[in-house]
């Protein structure tokens, strides 16, 4: 009778960990859902800058030379819409240039790792925010002056 | 190392223990770091991170840290239950198959790893959950058997222990106790073991990718052999030391039944 009670409490406790994760995981979207389709690029923001020497450089700043500068050894550099298909791959566009890469979410859906299929090279991007509309990512940037970008995109054709 | 239970374990057998078993979880922690972006030992930090992301509303990584902080306590649950629910001739057995779990765990993760991983979320997710559930198997039978002495999957105790210690070996009253000394010892033990863990699969993931997890179960497995190795070297050693004293007894009766031996 012993044993069965205790066997029963462990099963109890197991099934109410298992219980509330369902219900939990009932309610919510897997950022793999949410991240599919289309996005445009709306702004390149430079956060949060280290010193260079005496000077401080940047501080919360947005040009378009700003993208030039901290994306030009980036996979994502020179893309304005990005398109995320559901088998993994993303499209990124400009005009009439295209590339497609691989990608896929880590962790606990707050890593977005970008990888160029024909080479060992990735790139990993922090989710700070992904909603229905709107989707922002960071990145540490080495380029010159260490400090983060933050990238925000608008969905298309919602 | 585990047969032995709480106050009858010596200062060898927790540190044997402590250190292998960190090295376990350095290299567990700082592979699930490196491939899936999550720790699976550090809890505090999961914590944080589940009261961040209810602030925020995001429901699914709510589900994911809440089933991850769910899991350690479950494999603790697991192994203490195992522990206390062992009839005392079987403890051996009782205190090896939470590491047998444990091994048969992060085994999964390997084979899973090494040979079928897309990166999807869901894979992540998972065995990320079974890396969590394996370090509370870990963290429960080392705190249990050793009446708390050994934890070896997060540190932020075993530091503050630690702090606590040395500052005590500054005045020469406790410097001249013992227990604090072999504390001192252990708690430094294990936390340079978890660090080189961490190293070891730092560098050796660059090499071996997945195949790590096996380094890590072939260490637990050393855990068990060891002691399995204990017991048949003692029943030996018992019973070569009966035979000696069986035959020193038969030839002591065959030297008394000679002496009374009537000379004719």
């Amino acid at each position: 009778m012993k044993t069965i009670k205790s066997i029963a409490a462990y099963l109890l406790i197991l099934s109410v960990g298992i219980s509330v994760f369902i219900i939990l995981f009932s309610y919510s979207k897997t950022p793999e859902q949410s991240i599919t389709g289309e996005w445009e690029e709306m702004e390149w923001k430079y956060e949060k800058v280290n010193k260079i020497g005496d000077s401080i450089i940047l501080n919360s700043t947005t040009t378009d030379n700003l993208k030039q500068l901290l994306g030009k050894n980036l996979i994502i550099h020179e893309a304005e819409n990005w398109i995320f298909t559901d088998d993994g791959k993303l499209i990124l566009s400009e005009g009439k240039n295209e590339k497609t890469v691989s990608w896929r979410i880590k962790g606990r859906g707050h890593v977005l790792k970008i990888k160029y299929d024909d080479s060992d090279v990735i790139e990993y991007y922090n989710i700070t925010r992904l909603t229905e509309d709107e989707m922002v990512l960071n990145f540490d940037s080495n380029i010159q002056a260490r400090g983060i970008a933050k990238l925000t995109f608008k969905r298309k054709n919602i | 190392m585990l047969r032995k239970y709480s106050n009858s374990r010596t200062l060898s057998d927790n540190l044997k223990l402590g250190s292998l078993t960190a090295f376990a979880a350095g290299m567990v922690n700082i592979g699930s770091l490196m491939i899936f972006f999550a720790f699976s030992s550090n809890v505090t930090g999961h914590y944080a991170i589940l009261a961040s992301e209810i602030v925020k509303g995001n429901v699914y990584q709510v589900a994911v840290v809440f089933a991850w902080i769910f899991l350690f306590f479950f494999g603790s649950f697991t192994s203490n239950y195992i522990v206390i629910h062992t009839k005392k001739q079987f403890t051996l057995l009782g205190h090896s198959l939470p590491i047998v779990l444990e091994i048969a765990c992060l085994f999964i993760v390997g084979i899973y790893g090494q040979y079928f991983y897309q990166e999807t979320l869901t894979e992540t997710e998972a065995l990320l959950c079974l890396m969590l559930f394996a370090m509370g198997l870990q963290n429960g039978l080392t705190a249990s058997i050793s009446n708390s002495k050994v934890k070896t999957t997060h540190l932020t105790g075993a530091t503050t222990d630690l702090g606590m210690l040395v500052s005590m070996l500054t005045k020469k009253e406790f410097r001249a106790k013992k227990e604090i000394r072999d504390k001192t010892k252990l708690l430094s033990v294990i936390a340079s073991s978890y660090l080189a863990g961490g190293i070891f699969a730092g560098f050796v993931y660059l090499s071996i990718g997945f195949k790590m997890f096996y380094v890590a179960c072939g260490l637990l497995v050393c855990v068990i052999i060891y002691d399995v190795f204990k017991i048949f070297s003692v029943k030996f050693q018992n019973s070569k030391r009966r035979e000696l004293n069986n035959s020193q007894q038969v030839n002591r009766i065959r030297s008394e039944s000679k002496k009374e031996i009537p000379a004719y």
